[in-house]
């Protein structure tokens, strides 16, 4: 997966777009090619030509939650960069499909990371998303195992996943393994979205998971699409 | 033991063994031979009142030994004062007073020695509920230090120790405040003093924080509290609070190890090092999840 990403940057701040185009185009497979500070462009048609949505969720001092769908509607890959971190918030964002959370003050190795995979529809858990999954009180949460929420609460308040992997005894990869299927569970719930179909699409196709054990503790997780 | 006062080990229990003992040696060389002499006549005859002095003295030295030596010491001393115990029997006989009066002047004469001592054992239980030394203990060896010139304020040690110091003093004014999460309020003190050395701190909670005894946020705060004073430019403050208990984590690019804080039965430290970054987690488990419910010990 080594092919150039095209990202668009909604963002009402321009400074604040000077700093994520800098630290994104470090990356060598990013470029922006898309700023602006409403969504509506995207919707109107040039979000096709992107990979991945990095949207600010307070756009001119309103909360651009209802941006997400639709966004998604038009087939981008929504990142939301925000300061708003409480954890039902977050929780929104991702039931509304987007495919990361990433708070303002968190760095640029997870902003980047979370672009990458919202991109190639694959799975990145910020330390602030891993939080928001792991408070979930709601009735219909999905269930998460207990080593899935040890991974998803260690890897809120470590550096790394090879710190988590040291302090759970297991493997990073393992470790990588339970934040993202934990991550899997949640893209059953909420909103079905295409966005969210291909996650699952993608990591069935990866033998990361196998449709059968998307089916748990009650909660179905299945493909959105097959939703009717 | 170690003398808390001068930080010499028992040079004032020596002090105390040898002044008792000289006392008693001397006051058996002054009044036995009397008591010898006057036997023969009968104990009314005895000067008693000559050789009462002895108790008060011996009194106010066995208090340092109480403090500062062991259940066979003290042992050893009643042993070594029996004469003079025998010699106040005596009296008492002799002067053919009532048991009460007895009773009610043993009691008089050792009342202010036992006050002295229970008041030295409510401090020390109330210093053992404390699972760190107080911040003035830390702090007067330090500001003296610097004031003398013996501490280099330019020392980047001396300026951690400091930094430590400062810590553990806004740790303890904020342990007295009335607030709703003791726990968060405490570790804002902390970073507060991180901030001051341009540190950028986040704190972040997760969970609804229980009641936490101050013995346990002390522990669960110690490692934090040097990991922030230790960070260079940045510092990260996680809460996580569940039913089974409360973590602090800290990820900070600190300079050097973190020193061992005092283990206790429900409070764990753990850190790791990743190139820069220092991850210090500390973690309290409810004492009725536990295998055991038995108290934080110093």
């Amino acid at each position: 997966m080594d092919e150039t990403v095209n990202v668009a940057v909604i963002e009402d701040h321009p400074v604040v777009i000077e700093g994520i185009v800098s630290w994104l185009e470090a990356e060598p497979r990013i470029r922006v090619t898309y700023t602006g500070d409403t969504t509506d462009g995207l919707i109107g048609g040039a979000g096709r030509e992107v990979d991945a949505v990095l949207l600010d969720l307070e756009l001119h001092g309103h909360v651009a939650l209802g941006d997400i769908p639709r966004l998604i509607g038009v087939g981008c890959r929504v990142v939301v960069y925000s300061q708003h971190t409480e954890h039902r918030v977050v929780r929104q964002a991702l039931r509304l499909g987007a495919s990361d959370f990433v708070a303002k003050h968190e760095s640029k190795q997870h902003l980047v990371k979370a672009v990458l995979a919202a991109a190639d529809d694959e799975v990145y858990v910020t330390p602030t998303a891993a939080a928001a999954l792991v408070s979930d009180r709601d009735e219909g949460r999905p269930r998460l195992s207990e080593r899935e929420r040890t991974a998803l609460l260690l890897w809120f308040q470590s550096m790394s996943k090879s710190a988590v992997a040291r302090h759970m005894n297991v493997s990073p990869h393992t470790v990588d393994m339970f934040i993202r299927r934990a991550r899997l569970k949640y893209a059953g719930v909420g909103r079905a979205a295409p966005t969210k179909a291909d996650l699952l699409a993608r990591a069935i196709e990866d033998g990361m998971v196998s449709p059968g054990e998307l089916t748990t503790g009650g909660t179905e997780v299945g493909l959105p699409g097959s939703r009717t | 033991m170690t003398d808390a006062t001068t930080g010499r080990p028992g040079s004032s229990y020596a002090c105390a063994t040898a002044g008792f003992l000289a006392i008693v040696v001397a006051w058996c060389a002054w009044r036995v031979p009397a008591a010898v002499t006057h036997l023969g006549d009968g104990i009314g005859e005895v000067p008693v009142e000559q050789g009462s002095w002895a108790g008060g003295a011996l009194g106010w030295l066995g208090v340092l030994i109480v403090l500062r030596g062991g259940g066979a010491a003290v042992g050893l001393a009643l042993v070594a004062a029996m004469p003079v115990t025998a010699w106040l029997l005596v009296v008492w006989h002799a002067e053919r007073t009532s048991t009460a009066h007895l009773v009610e002047e043993v009691l008089l004469g050792t009342a202010p020695q036992l006050c002295v001592l229970a008041v030295h054992r409510m401090r020390e239980r109330s210093a053992a509920r404390r699972p760190h030394e107080s911040p003035g203990r830390e702090l007067r060896p330090l500001l003296d230090g610097i004031a003398t010139g013996r501490l280099d304020p330019g020392d980047p040690e001396v300026r951690r120790r400091c930094a430590v110091a400062a810590a553990r003093v806004r740790r303890a004014f904020a342990e007295t405040d009335q607030v709703e999460a003791p726990l968060l309020h405490e570790l804002r003190a902390c970073a507060d003093v991180a901030e001051r050395r341009r540190v950028a701190v986040d704190l972040e909670v997760l969970g609804d924080l229980p009641e936490i005894p101050r013995p346990v946020r002390r522990a669960l705060t110690e490692a934090p509290l040097v990991a922030l004073a230790d960070a260079r430019t940045h510092a990260r403050v996680v809460v996580v609070a569940d039913e089974r208990g409360v973590a602090v984590s800290v990820v900070a690019d600190a300079t050097r190890p973190v020193s061992p804080s005092s283990p206790t039965d429900q409070v764990t430290t753990v850190h790791q090092w990743e190139g820069e970054d220092l991850w210090i987690h500390t973690r309290w488990t409810r004492p009725s999840t536990s295998r055991s419910s038995r108290t934080i010990r110093s």
